[in-house]
């Protein structure tokens, strides 16, 4: 009973939800067209970036990797004159090859290294667009096309634009979704809750890892294809760190335990900067405010607030560990004394 | 190719194992046949874990060589070795904490899926049907082990005596044909104690040979057909229980002299 209640709850969310997505850039203005389309695009990269971290990475080289995406449908498009529809699945596997690069090295590293590696594979990325004529160098691309029409729907507007990246990114989200809850998905989680056991038991942990992070690059590629051609240019300065930043915070933000948690990070973020949009110099100290105040209220993010309005919190505080998450040296003191 | 004796299962010829300047195994030679039941036993420190760790390759030999069945297996990732028919279980209860007793298992059968990630994806009749088949076989697994009741429970949560149990039931899910066993007992009561060696002498009889490293010395004795003794990373003696019980080195080794 209470099951269906939830369940109703559940689809009555997700349709309005639906409608509001749908309808809401009808009845706004040109500028928050605009914002809304960049959101979407972010929602599909906050979670994407949240696919690769389950592996056990925070992946610093993402915003890179999207823009990998951007320069290969911009390369493809200005230079050789290709369809906007092909540069858009080759911008994602351009973007996938390059994960399956770096992971080589990358994956070989774990936590606070992983994550200074990908880091200068990304800025070596930014560097290679900016020093080399053939990317454009730092003034990047102009005049990237429009999506050419397909059955009389043409893509000229920011509305019909806006509906365009919505329609590819749900369907992005969804096949996310659909990863993370197959088996593929719940061995992943085995891998990051206990990698020896994993290798014991004959899985095979470093192609799941890699898999994972040029999956979930591909997605990340998409994104950067949308992102170019809604823009109409890529330059180097668009895929700085900073944008890696903002998506960071809003992974952090909206919490990495469900899949919802970066959607509703995205949008907590968004909506925090357009009501301080006058202040705009003051919006990465509130980035850095938000990331404190986030991780001393909400350790689990803000997906993390109806679980424990319902008094189910298995959110375990910074400064109280159970005692299951013993540090490992420690694991000799707390072992079983036994008999010789 | 090592000549291929039908008889033998693991064979370890010369194996050596240095940590700095401090050898933890050294020289080791090592016949297990089909079938039986090994005990390996030794003072802490004697270098059991090490060997287990170079057998299941999670550390890799200086010299010597492993054969499992005659094929060399050294030096191949733990994984490898794993679908190679050779699984251990570890001495610190190893499980998904996070996941209930079943789905444990079931992480453990990821070889015997035959429908791929499309139809995962597309939740296709077939996958769904062979998930639900493969769940009624680790229920089948947990029930012969003596832990299907609690199937439900998270991992995590259950009491030592069932974690080692699931631990086993883990490993066999893989269907090896060598199953390692690292201290199974360590921190048991003598009644669990008991109920795990039972269930080891039953695991053997469905034709999975066992190694398995335990202090516990009456649980051992009433176990193994043969004991392998170690001591500062050699072996000093080998041969049925009533002997070693007996042998001068051996009390030497655990008394001093």
């Amino acid at each position: 009973m209470r099951d269906r209640r939830i369940n109703l709850l559940l689809i009555l969310a997700i349709g309005l939800s639906a409608l509001t997505v749908l309808l809401l850039p009808v009845i706004s203005s040109g500028y928050y067209r605009h914002i809304l389309t960049l959101t979407v695009i972010d929602i599909l990269l906050a979670v994407s970036f949240r696919a690769i971290q389950k592996m056990g990475g925070w992946n610093f080289a993402h915003i890179a990797i999207m823009g990998i995406g951007g320069y290969t449908s911009a390369l493809l498009t200005v230079k050789l004159g290709w369809s906007f529809w092909l540069g858009l699945p080759m911008g994602g596997i351009m973007a996938s090859l390059f994960a399956l690069l770096i992971s080589w090295p990358c994956l070989r590293t774990e936590g606070f290294y992983f994550f200074l590696s990908t880091f200068a594979a990304g800025e070596a990325i930014r560097q290679v667009w900016i020093m080399f004529e053939f990317f454009g160098g730092a003034n990047g691309f102009f005049g990237l096309p429009h999506p050419e029409t397909v059955f009389r729907i043409r893509f000229d507007t920011v509305l019909s634009n806006y509906y365009l990246v919505v329609a590819i990114c749900s369907a992005c989200l969804w096949l996310l979704y659909r990863l993370e809850k197959s088996r593929l998905g719940n061995t992943i989680k085995s891998i990051t809750s206990n990698p020896e056991l994993c290798e014991s038991i004959g899985i095979n942990t470093w192609a799941h890892k890699a898999s994972t992070f040029i999956v979930g690059s591909f997605f990340t590629g998409v994104a950067g294809v949308l992102f170019a051609h809604y823009n109409g240019l890529v330059t180097p300065k668009e895929f700085s760190v900073l944008y890696t930043y903002k998506i960071i915070t809003a992974v952090i933000v909206g919490g990495t335990a469900a899949f919802s948690g970066p959607i509703v990070g995205v949008i907590f973020l968004t909506g925090l900067t357009e009501i301080f949009r006058d202040l705009e110099q003051w919006v990465p100290l509130l980035y850095g405010i938000v990331i404190i105040g986030i991780l001393l209220l909400f350790p689990e993010g803000l997906q993390s607030i109806p679980r424990r309005l319902r008094g189910k919190s298995s959110v375990k505080k910074p400064f109280h560990r159970k005692s299951r998450d013993v540090p490992e040296q420690y694991h000799a003191a707390i072992e079983p004394k036994r008999g010789e | 190719m090592y000549r291929n004796n039908t008889m033998q299962l693991l064979n370890l010829k010369g194996v050596n194992k240095f940590f700095g300047s401090v050898a933890a195994v050294q020289n080791f030679d090592l016949e297990i046949r089909k079938g039986e039941i090994r005990g390996l036993i030794g003072p802490n420190g004697a270098g059991k874990s090490t060997l287990f760790n170079l057998v299941s390759g999670f550390l890799r030999p200086e010299r010597g060589k492993i054969f499992l069945e005659g094929h060399e297996i050294t030096g191949l990732s733990p994984h490898n070795i794993a679908r190679h028919g050779l699984v251990r279980t570890f001495q610190l209860t190893s499980l998904f904490n996070e996941t209930t007793v079943l789905e444990n298992v079931l992480m453990a059968f990821h070889r015997r899926y035959r429908f791929g990630i499309l139809h995962q994806l597309m939740r296709s009749r077939k996958a769904r049907s062979e998930e639900k088949e493969m769940e009624g076989r680790a229920t089948e697994l947990l029930e012969m082990m003596g832990i299907g009741h609690i199937k439900g429970e998270t991992a995590g949560d259950l009491p030592l005596g069932f974690q080692r149990i699931l631990g086993v039931a883990i490993a066999l899910a893989v269907n090896p044909k060598l199953l390692l066993l690292d201290e199974p007992a360590a921190g048991l009561n003598p009644k669990e104690t008991s109920e795990m060696m039972q269930q080891i002498r039953s695991v053997r009889s469905q034709g999975v040979t066992v190694v398995l490293v335990e202090h516990d010395m009456k649980a051992v004795m009433n176990t193994c057909e043969t004991l392998t003794v170690m001591d500062f990373g050699k072996k000093i003696a080998e041969g049925p229980p009533e002997e070693i019980i007996t042998h001068p080195r051996v009390i030497e080794a655990y008394l001093g002299n």
